[in-house]
């Protein structure tokens, strides 16, 4: 066991959190952009974490960003022939993000941020009380 | 440092923690195995130049003279090997202390996984924890240099994987409030040994400096 390990594991989760958090700021500043074509319009991305395997202790450690993904919700069409992104029948496809989804994963990576911040600064307390153990 | 108490060890005016003001006791210590009036006679004069080399300093209880180390009976008791002497004064909590560790990084993975999927939330038990380490005192003998040495620090796996109250969709056993909740009794179990840990050492220090 390595004395710092427990920074290492709750570090990792804060930058994966930290991450989803960031991906729901661009879904949520993205949610009204429009495109005359379909394949071009913006779709939500999640990060997709896995579990991090010490390798030699063989204990589960910390959080990996396996990678992120695009949502394949199809893009909502609009009729919106004012609009100069539409195509030559009018039409307007805006991204499928959905802004209830991305508000309950804010809330999700917020509280999953804090706890492991709580994680860190209560390991350090405890590391700092040890460092001085046997000190008048 | 206290590997050398098996050779002549002479003590004056010890101070144990107990008995603050009545521990003026010189006992002079010989070899074991060599007690005979000779020795002791031969004990009692390094005890004496001992007492002319720490001179006026009356607040030192601690002092040294060539080839002669003057400490506490109670260090002495203990001492084989130095980290053994230390070992011994921290005792229980030593090992409480790595147990208290080692589940804080099983907690904190928890913590850090708790939006993973199909991750399974583990936890180490305290009686699983204290046969590792009876089963450790337990491990084999060895004689000859050609037998096979059981290593009792290859633990086996004491993690077990927790079964969840309230098990979600994706298969991940975490449950953030309750992990949190068990980082937290954890912490304070480890600053309780903490305490005696280093409740220990100052109990060292006062027998080895006097109530100063």
């Amino acid at each position: 066991m390595s004395t710092f390990s427990t920074f290492d594991i709750a570090g990792s989760a804060l930058s994966a959190q930290s991450l989803r958090l960031n991906l729901t700021a661009s879904n949520l500043a993205n949610m009204h952009n429009v495109a005359g074509d379909p394949a071009n319009v913006y779709r939500a991305r999640q990060a997709v974490f896995q579990a991090a395997r010490e390798p030699f202790a063989g204990v589960l450690a910390g959080v990996d960003v396996l990678g992120i993904v695009e949502s394949t919700a199809p893009a909502v069409e609009r009729y919106d022939p004012g609009n100069p992104q539409a195509n030559e029948d009018g039409i307007v496809y805006a991204s499928g993000v959905n802004a209830m989804e991305e508000m309950a994963n804010m809330i999700s990576a917020s509280r999953s941020y804090q706890s492991n911040l709580e994680v860190i600064n209560t390991a350090k307390d405890l590391l700092m009380r040890t460092l001085s153990l046997g000190q008048v | 440092m206290f590997g050398g108490f098996d050779t002549l060890i002479a003590e004056g005016e010890c101070k144990t923690y107990a008995t603050q003001r009545a521990a003026a006791f010189v006992e002079v210590a010989v070899p074991s195995g060599k007690d005979s009036p000779r020795a002791r006679r031969d004990a009692a004069k390094t005890f004496r130049r001992a007492r002319r080399v720490r001179g006026a300093s009356k607040q030192r209880r601690g002092f040294e003279v060539p080839g002669t180390l003057v400490a506490l009976d109670r260090l002495r008791r203990f001492a084989v090997s130095g980290t053994e002497a230390m070992e011994s004064v921290l005792g229980i909590h030593e090992a409480a202390l790595s147990y208290r560790a080692r589940r804080m990084d099983v907690l904190a993975a928890n913590l850090a996984n708790a939006d993973t999927p199909r991750y399974l939330a583990r936890d180490l038990t305290f009686s699983a924890a204290l046969d590792e380490r009876m089963n450790a005192a337990r491990s084999l003998a060895v004689t000859d240099a050609r037998h096979i040495q059981t290593d009792p620090l290859a633990s086996r796996e004491t993690l077990q994987y927790r079964i969840p109250h309230q098990p979600s969709l994706d298969g991940n056993t975490v449950e953030t409030d309750l992990e949190l909740a068990r980082y937290a009794e954890n912490a304070v179990s480890y600053q309780a040994s903490l305490l005696f840990a280093s409740g220990k050492i100052s109990q060292m220090r006062t027998a080895l400096t006097g109530s100063r």
